[in-house]
């Protein structure tokens, strides 16, 4: 007999523990470490889609950063509105007057609309198999400033947009930057639950099939077509809340705030925090926002490196991961617990 | 729309896109080198190019005049190639095609961080052998650099297709890159195949990247925009066909000048989205390319 | 998968060895579904044969001696491999290992598919091979009949193990393989 509960109690656990933690940081840390972990949930919600995209449907996308600014040009265009849009560049934006939809309200339109456009980019981009998409999306990310640069009345063009920083509503007596970390943690927390029951039903099965096999999948019933677009729609849409989210917090928006470097850290965060797995999405997160700041200045040693420091750094544990661990940061943390897990459900 | 159309003018057009495209081409090619042995997109290929011209650079910053720095600068590239297909490549060829892909990202990005650091992120000037004079041939002017440019990248071209036809060597890495499993029977180390296929991929890398670097400059990101023409070639040509790599980068190479030049609309900023959308509609309507083989899948 | 034993060939150790290593000691391996390099000329595809041997010279002498075996594949030496019929692939894999000037030529189920005229031709060929230029050809084959006629000696495998062996004429007169194997 073992005491099958035992796993699952312990990630019950930490997920718990995970939460507190989110709930009293900000008591605990300055406002711009605050600051650090809002983006960190920001990136928790885009890495949530790369994953499920790639980790669960085995589809490489190159380009979520585009997919993001979608989502942030969206929340931007309606939280300014048509009067506030007129008023782009001539006044600071903490004076414009907010003519536009409340802040918290873009961001499931911004979700909606990215992962409806992701979903129409799906569809043609099916008919690429593996590496082909991988290149589309690749060129999409590198398009991107472009097309937003030459759609100026939309974009605010290379000026970009500057967005007035939301207030806490309900007459939440706390700081914007607060209140923007609850935001974001929130909606982080409930697009977790969505991306869990995902992966875990029906859809999740017939993803990962896919991903397993394409033909095999075919002959057991499953559309490879259905799926992947669909995938690429859900994860477009993760972007999409992501993208919002970034533009409300980094309160401007322009074609070079997603870049390709984006894209492609995103990817790389997405694969050192293991792919499949949701728990490894917050190390992902975590290095995300994380790795460039330490790259650059060790805490351990008193040095003080280039900027360029950080991908040097992000590429070369990105190639030990894929040497090292393939299951990423999640794969090296079940290999560490399985034997705690396995003596706890064992009867003594 | 210009107001006239002139025949010089869209001669000019053509000549120009084809120098640029002589450039998408030889990318293009070492990409489908690497995917035919490797069977994967190397998406590094861009920075390693972007690095070894910056090598020359360095070259001929210490005063080593044009073409010896050149000559020096392939041979680097083409031991880094090599050196890049054993140490990364080699211990992961037998995981999934994802696995390969993630490496040659993390190479990208590593490369790309590696060339900023050594070499700062300032946009540096990089000459070119050829002057920037033009012939008038038949009323229209041509630039002398890109009929240069043109020469050098299609001469390459040229010299590794007679590699590939009349010598051992090309023959057998045609015969790894057909069927690595038949060319072990017949004595053919595959491995030594593979990173010769690498080696050949860096050297065409670099020579786009030293063609490319006079026009646009050189800086650590300057690959980018020619890595993506370049896989925008090799797809629509066919992954997997050379000659398709070719085709490719010169018809794109000219059309993308054309529609800049004469549709308004996409100007000069939209040409790579344009050229996207017309890789997305070639492979909706084709997938396999202009060039392509039909890809039988196993069960 | 456990594995045990060890491959040796003329003196030298060859377990672990890839199958480039076993072509560069001498032997020529003919494997079931014969291994061609379809998108290859059969020219090209008989130059890759003599690769182990350093291609330029080995070709040169050695082309004359196959295209003795094969004409027609002189006249057709510019045809991609992959458009040749059945029994022409079959011939051009065989003409390729010989290319290489074998010490052993192994020859993988060479009858598969073929239609009982080509198989015929082919054994032919092999059993010409042996008494002419005294190759040594190991076959591994379920067509019974054909091999005996063939070979020289014969080796019944049953689950990896060998169950009867020896002189293929005594073998052909054995009760067990002739009502298991040849059908009579």
């Amino acid at each position: 007999m073992t005491r099958r509960w035992v796993g699952p109690a312990l990630t019950a656990l930490v997920l718990a523990g995970a939460v507190v933690l989110i709930v009293f940081l900000p008591r605990m840390t300055s406002e711009f470490r605050l600051g650090q972990f809002t983006y960190v949930a920001i990136y928790f919600i885009a890495l949530l889609g790369l994953n499920i995209l790639t980790g669960y449907n085995g589809q490489i996308s190159l380009g979520h950063a585009a997919f993001m600014a979608v989502g942030g040009y969206t929340a931007a265009v309606l939280i300014l509105g048509q009067e506030g849009f007129k008023l782009v560049g001539q006044e600071p934006a903490e004076i414009i007057p907010k003519h536009g939809i409340t802040p918290i309200w873009t961001i499931p339109i911004a979700g909606l609309v990215t992962g409806v456009i992701g979903y129409l980019f799906g569809l043609p981009a099916l008919r690429l198999a593996g590496v082909s998409l991988a290149l589309a999306t690749f060129a999409v990310a590198v398009s991107m400033p472009a097309i937003a640069k030459r759609f100026e009345h939309l974009t605010g063009g290379g000026g970009g947009l500057s967005l007035p920083l939301p207030e806490a509503p309900f007459g939440w007596d706390i700081s914007p930057p607060h209140w923007l970390y609850y935001e974001a943690w929130g909606a982080a927390g409930i697009l977790f639950v969505v991306a869990w029951l995902l992966v875990r039903g029906r859809v999740g099965r017939a993803w990962r099939s896919i991903r397993d096999g394409e033909v095999a999948a075919v002959s057991s019933g499953v559309s490879p077509a259905v799926y992947k677009t669909l995938a690429f729609g859900i994860s477009s849409a993760y972007a999409g809340v992501a993208g919002a989210l970034f533009a409300i917090q980094n309160s401007y928006i322009n074609p070079d705030t997603f870049p390709l470097t984006l894209s492609i850290l995103l990817l790389a965060s997405a694969v050192i925090g293991g792919l499949s797995s949701l728990s490894g999405v917050i190390v992902g997160a975590l290095v995300l926002e994380f790795l460039p700041i330490y790259a650059q200045e060790p805490p351990v040693f008193d040095v003080n490196f280039a900027k360029q420091a950080a991908p040097v750094v992000f590429g070369v544990v990105l190639m030990l991961i894929v040497f090292l661990m393939p299951g990423g940061a999640a794969g090296l943390l079940r290999r560490l617990t399985r034997p705690i897990v396995a003596a706890a459900s064992r009867r003594s | 729309m210009p107001l006239a159309f002139a025949w010089s003018d869209f001669a000019q057009q053509v000549t120009s896109g084809l120098a640029a495209g002589a450039i998408y081409a030889s990318l293009a090619l070492a990409l489908v080198l690497i995917y035919q042995t490797t069977n994967v997109v190397n998406f590094a290929q861009g920075e390693m190019a972007t690095f070894t011209t910056f090598i020359a650079w360095m070259f001929m910053d210490r005063g080593l005049p044009y073409w010896p720095a050149f000559a020096l600068t392939l041979l680097i590239a083409f031991a880094g190639g090599v050196g890049v297909e054993r140490v990364l490549i080699r211990p992961i060829e037998h995981r999934p095609e994802i696995v390969i892909v993630i490496m040659t990202i993390g190479l990208l990005i590593a490369l790309n961080g590696l060339t900023g650091w050594i070499w700062g992120p300032e946009v540096k000037a990089f000459d070119s052998p050829f002057p920037n004079s033009s012939v008038i041939v038949g009323g229209v002017a041509i630039s002398v650099r890109d009929i240069g440019t043109f020469c050098v990248c299609l001469g390459v071209v040229v010299l590794l297709w007679l590699f590939f036809r009349f010598t051992t060597l090309g023959l057998a890495m045609r015969a790894v890159a057909f069927n690595p499993d038949a060319s072990r029977l017949m004595g053919v180390r595959v491995g030594w195949m593979l990173a010769l296929g690498w080696g050949f991929a860096a050297v065409l890398g670099a020579i786009a990247g030293m063609m490319a670097a006079p026009t646009i400059f050189l800086d650590p990101d300057m690959m980018i925009v020619v890595l993506i023409y370049a896989f925008a070639a090799a797809v629509l040509g066919g992954i997997d066909s050379p000659v398709g790599a070719v085709v490719g980068g010169l018809l794109l190479g000219v059309v993308i000048n054309l529609l800049g030049a004469y549709v308004n609309f996409v100007g000069n900023e939209l040409r790579l989205p344009t050229a996207l959308a017309v890789l997305l509609l070639v492979l909706v309507i084709r997938p396999t390319g202009l060039f392509g083989r039909r890809v039988v899948r196993r069960v | 998968m456990r594995q045990s034993g060890e491959i040796a060939f003329a003196g030298k150790q060859l377990s672990g060895a890839g199958p480039d290593k076993a072509a560069r000691s001498g032997i020529a391996h003919v494997p079931e579904g014969r291994g061609l390099f379809a998108e290859l000329s059969v020219w090209e595809n008989l130059r890759m044969g003599a690769y182990v041997r350093g291609e330029r010279r080995t070709i040169r002498r050695e082309a004359p001696r196959v295209f003795e075996y094969f004409p027609w594949m002189e006249r057709r030496r510019d045809q991609q491999a992959g458009t040749l019929s059945g029994g022409e692939q079959q011939m051009l894999a065989l003409a390729r290992a010989l290319v290489s000037r074998p010490r052993l030529l192994m020859l993988d189920e060479p009858s598969l598919g073929l239609a009982p005229t080509v198989v015929q031709e082919i054994f032919r060929i092999v059993k010409e091979l042996n008494a002419n230029d005294g190759l040594t050809v190991l076959v591994v084959e379920q067509n019974a009949n054909v091999a005996l006629e063939a070979a020289s000696r014969a080796y019944v495998l049953e689950v990896g193990q060998v169950a009867i062996g020896g002189d293929s004429a005594e073998l052909r007169k054995h009760e067990g393989v002739r009502k298991s194997y040849l059908g009579y």
